[in-house]
């Protein structure tokens, strides 16, 4: 302290003031007082100045592990440790803000039953031993099971947050390979009915707009999703705008009075399953009002209509085949009378002011508007056909493929959109194109260098048909990797049963031990992000590179070297002709190859390496921002203004479907008279596996609860914080109650994350689907609450 | 005179702020500071609990210009990035003292490099990063601050003082 104080009054007294006698005392003074207030304040200290030194950090880029968003982070290494995050300040998608999630990322790493070495299951036991050994034993089932019971007994189940490369390993692997194409990955559960509304409507997948409309547009309408938690980054974005220009609107159509309520302009709230009348009834409106741009839909549209009354996909063989019609708008304008007002506030409990007042904010030309949605429009037994209608609110109104003007599906997983979509890895797809199409088998077979007979050309089973089937006994082999279905099936129950059947062999790869590791035989130890050279793919059509930043512990190694060391054991080395250390530049160079010339090409290894993410098309090195514009996009035709090229058969014109309101699979009742909600709260990620083990982020949400109306809680007699059990058809649950806690559900509704693996909320969930993409419904069922 | 008007000056701001309510023991320290950090340049924990109202805890109504706070007898540090307003989207508050599993990340303490300058006089860089740092006087001066800056009557902080390394310089990875 003495030494504080005589540094402290030498610096004061350099010759710079040219001090006096009188100065001197005066600076004394001022030294003693801050003597004093050096002592009120312990900690501050003034000693041991040295000199500038390296601080030893190392920072590299990356892309966030978690949400569809996509941030851009540095990563700091110490001793070959990730030590810190920050936000990329590059990085445009969010300029240097993450989230909560985001900032604790590297701390995931670095959980204390991290698994470090492969397991398998010896009687009864799961014992360690050497990683090859478990390859071995790997291939070596693989191989018994296609010889004893074909090529279709055995499945792989990935997931969006595969990278790209571990994604097209496996897409090579089992399609180009095998021949075997029950390869589905969880975004099925998460992205299908954005998929197939994409591909229904403009014939290929994908957002044709990116992150710039949430600066330029006016009106933000979000169907059903809690963007405030979901996408905090991009919801900033959304309030930055607002900040800049007061005048934007936001607007929460929902379910539920969430954080996103709390900061948006209006909240209306709906009735679950109503947004198809909803939507229907703003069409109806925009044609009555005559506020559709008929210029646009005379040369840019046409009206389809399908099959109707399509079921919910509960029958154990369920299937679905549509049957399309092209009609007339005058015949599309029919469909839509019994849409009026009236008849929708009866469904869905919107107001007739609130729905005229969302179609004139669709229908003034003056406003730039985005729909945003994810979870609550796709987890949904008619999710395509709501991506279908807001689709066409945007295409009626020509308010698409422009500055400000989107119908924005926000992609939910880090490479949902990167991996599953542009891969294709589900049980229908190529990288480019679908098994079912000669043409596209050929492109596959010739950059794969197989023979072209090596592609099945039937498509395998979906996420809930393969589960089925392994429940039946017909799946006999399951590889799992980088996804927890025990935590995330619905109806867990009978799908749990199924794994634990004594005649299959399951596979699970991961870092941590979870609820699907307990069903394994084999458990092998994985690379985390960062531990691996890796690239993702968000929502905006951005591909993200990251170098490998630290090593991964003990024999854990990423997914994509576990499945081509499996792959090369069974005499398929020839897929992946690459020296290990540049296979994933080289698997990345092959795998550009499919989306040229498509209108889908992606930025070459050397442009991925320099920059936070490149957006794709890249086109002579220029991103596509607004996808199908003549003016952003070079692979429109000239003069066509706007170019749907997905849609040749079509005239290039993208389609208006005509998709009506159809009451859910299971509806509160007198028995059940609650309907349930399944979803996700900031903290954490999906079933918690990774963000449960970082400690700021489980002690800010250490358990799952039950959200409850006061209303409801009054009339039931429950208190805030009291347990109670949710019981549906399926199963029953006990849990905490919380009134006005994270979020206000509406009356006769309740609301349960589902984070927690000892809080099983998806055991009282129904495998219901939407018929056209096969994804579940996980924010509809029925349950009655019981005091306990 | 006028030479010494800068120290009256400063002996001015500093007899007020000796007078000023000043309650140590609610003071910011370096201890509590980290402790509240996992990592350096992490987003705080908040060391309060949040209403259980619809957490609709208006932070701003402390936050904004910092202060003593009579409800947590403690002393409010001001935000200093005030244009993001979702602040609960990088801050949570502790709701639970068990983990669920145990975490080898070390958690921030003691920090470990003091300031740097290049000669023994001259203003110390600033050893942080300088995103959401925009207004120095958030930690660096009043009743909040961790480290009490002496001469806070000099509003450009700088210009005299840089920061140790360029940060948000994005550094790749030769290999």
């Amino acid at each position: 302290m003495k030494e504080d104080v005589k540094a402290f009054e030498l610096s004061l007294c350099r010759p710079v003031y040219n001090c006096s006698r009188r100065d001197f005392l005066k600076q004394s003074a001022l030294a003693a007082a801050v003597v004093a207030v050096s002592s009120m304040i312990p900690s501050t200290s003034f000693a041991g100045f040295a000199a500038p030194k390296d601080d030893g950090l190392k920072w590299n880029k990356a892309p966030c592990r978690f949400c569809g968003t996509g941030c851009g982070t540095l990563i700091a290494v110490k001793n070959g440790k990730a030590v810190a995050v920050k936000g990329d300040p590059n990085a445009l998608v969010n300029k240097g803000l993450l989230c909560v999630k985001g900032y604790h990322t590297i701390e995931t790493l670095y959980g204390k039953d991290r698994l470090k070495k492969a397991l398998v299951r010896k009687n009864g036991k799961m014992v360690e031993v050497e990683l090859e050994e478990a390859l071995d034993l790997i291939a070596t089932k693989m191989k018994d099971t296609i010889n004893k019971h074909g090529k279709n007994a055995i499945a792989m189940y990935g997931s969006g947050q595969w990278a790209i490369n571990d994604g097209y390993a496996a897409a090579k692997f089992f399609k180009g390979g095998l021949g075997c194409n029950n390869l589905e990955a969880n975004a099925r559960l998460c992205m299908a009915s954005a998929v197939v509304g994409f591909l229904t409507s403009f014939g290929l997948d994908e957002p044709m707009g990116c992150y710039d409309d949430l600066d330029v547009g006016d009106v933000f309408i979000l169907w059903g999703n809690n963007m405030s938690e979901m996408h905090p980054v991009l919801f900033s974005r959304i309030l930055e705008n607002k900040r800049k220009n007061p005048n934007v609107k936001i607007i929460d159509l929902t379910t539920r009075y969430t954080r996103t309520s709390q900061n948006s302009d209006k909240v209306i709230y709906f009735k679950p399953q109503s947004d198809l009348a909803i939507a229907n009834g703003i069409l109806r409106l925009i044609l009555k009002n005559k506020w559709e741009d008929r210029g646009f839909i005379e040369q840019h549209v046409l009206f389809k209509e399908g099959k109707t009354n399509i079921g919910y996909g509960l029958e154990e063989h369920f299937t679905f085949e549509e049957q399309a019609k092209t009609i007339d708008i005058e015949r599309f304008k029919k469909h839509l009378e019994p849409y009026t007002p009236e008849y929708v506030e009866k469904i869905s409990g919107v107001s007739t002011q609130d729905l005229e007042y969302l179609a004139s904010l669709y229908g003034n030309p003056k406003y730039n508007v985005v729909s945003l949605w994810c979870m609550g429009m796709n987890q949904h037994t008619r999710g395509t056909w709501i991506n279908n209608l807001v689709h066409n609110i945007h295409l009626l109104t020509g308010k698409i493929s422009k500055p400000g003007n989107h119908p924005f599906s926000l992609t939910g997983q880090p490479s949902a959109c990167g991996t599953v979509r542009e891969v294709g890895t589900l049980a229908h797809k190529l990288p480019h194109g679908v098994v079912m199409n000669p043409e596209h088998r050929a492109l596959a077979a010739k950059i794969w260098n197989v023979p072209v007979e090596n592609i099945d050309s039937k498509p395998g089973l979906h996420t809930v048909a393969m589960f089925r089937a392994i429940d039946r006994g017909e799946i006999k082999f399951l590889w799992v990797q980088c996804t927890n279905p025990m935590i995330t099936m619905p109806k867990l129950k009978r799908y749990r049963n199924g794994l634990r059947r004594k005649d299959n062999f399951i596979v699970v790869s991961d870092i941590y031990p979870t609820p699907t590791t307990e069903e394994a035989d084999v458990i092998l130890p994985a690379a985390m992000w960062i531990e691996r050279e890796g690239f993702f793919g968000n929502s905006e059509r951005r591909t993200q590179h990251h170098y490998k930043l630290v090593d991964p512990p003990g024999d854990a190694i990423s997914d994509m070297d576990q499945i081509i060391r499996v792959a090369r054991k069974m005499g398929y080395g020839k897929l992946f002709p690459y020296p290990d250390e540049t296979m994933p530049r080289d698997l990345y160079e092959e795998y550009r190859q499919f989306h040229e010339g498509h209108g889908h090409d992606m930025a070459p290894y050397s442009e991925l390496i320099k920059r936070p993410g490149v957006r794709w098309p890249f086109i002579s090195g220029k991103e596509v921002l607004w996808r199908y514009n003549e003016k952003y996009d070079p692979t429109c035709k000239k003069g066509s203004r706007f170019d749907f090229y997905g849609n040749p058969k079509s005239d290039n014109r993208a389609h208006v479907w005509f998709r009506p309101y159809e009451v859910a699979p299971e509806s509160p009742d007198k028995e059940y008279p609650f309907w349930l909600c399944t979803g996700r709260v900031l903290e954490h990620w999906h079933s918690g596996s990774m963000t449960r083990r970082v400690p700021d982020l489980h002690r800010a949400m250490p358990n799952a609860y039950c959200e409850l109306h006061p209303e409801d809680a009054q009339r039931l007699n429950i208190q805030d914080g009291e347990f109670i059990q949710l019981v549906s058809r399926r199963g029953k649950i006990k849990l905490k109650a919380y009134v006005d806690f994270r979020a206000r559900p509406t009356k006769g509704h309740v609301f349960v994350p589902f984070f927690d693996e000892a809080l099983k909320i998806n055991e009282l969930t129904l495998d219901a689907y939407c018929p056209l993409s096969k994804q579940p419904d996980y924010k509809k069922c029925a349950v009655r609450i019981e005091r306990i | 005179m006028q030479r010494c008007f800068p120290q009256l000056l400063s002996i001015f701001t500093v007899l007020t702020f000796f007078t000023f309510p000043f309650l140590t023991a609610e003071a910011r320290t370096q201890y509590e500071y980290e402790r509240l950090r996992t990592y350096e340049g992490a987003p705080p924990t908040i060391p309060h609990e949040v209403n259980k109202n619809l957490e609709q805890t208006n932070c701003m109504a402390c936050h904004s210009q910092g202060g003593y706070s009579e409800r947590f007898q403690a002393v409010a540090p001001r935000t200093p990035h005030p244009e993001f307003t979702m602040c609960l989207q990088c801050h949570v508050p502790k709701r639970k003292a068990q983990l669920f599993r145990g975490n080898s990340f070390p958690h921030w303490q003691n920090r470990s490099h003091p300031p740097q300058k290049t000669l023994s006089s001259a203003p110390p860089m600033i050893p942080h990063p300088k995103q959401y740092r925009q207004n120095c006087m958030t930690c660096h001066y009043g009743p909040a601050a961790v480290k009490q800056v002496q001469h806070p009557e000099r509003k450009m902080c700088v210009q005299c003082h840089v920061w140790a390394k360029p940060k948000g310089k994005l550094q790749v990875n030769e290999e």
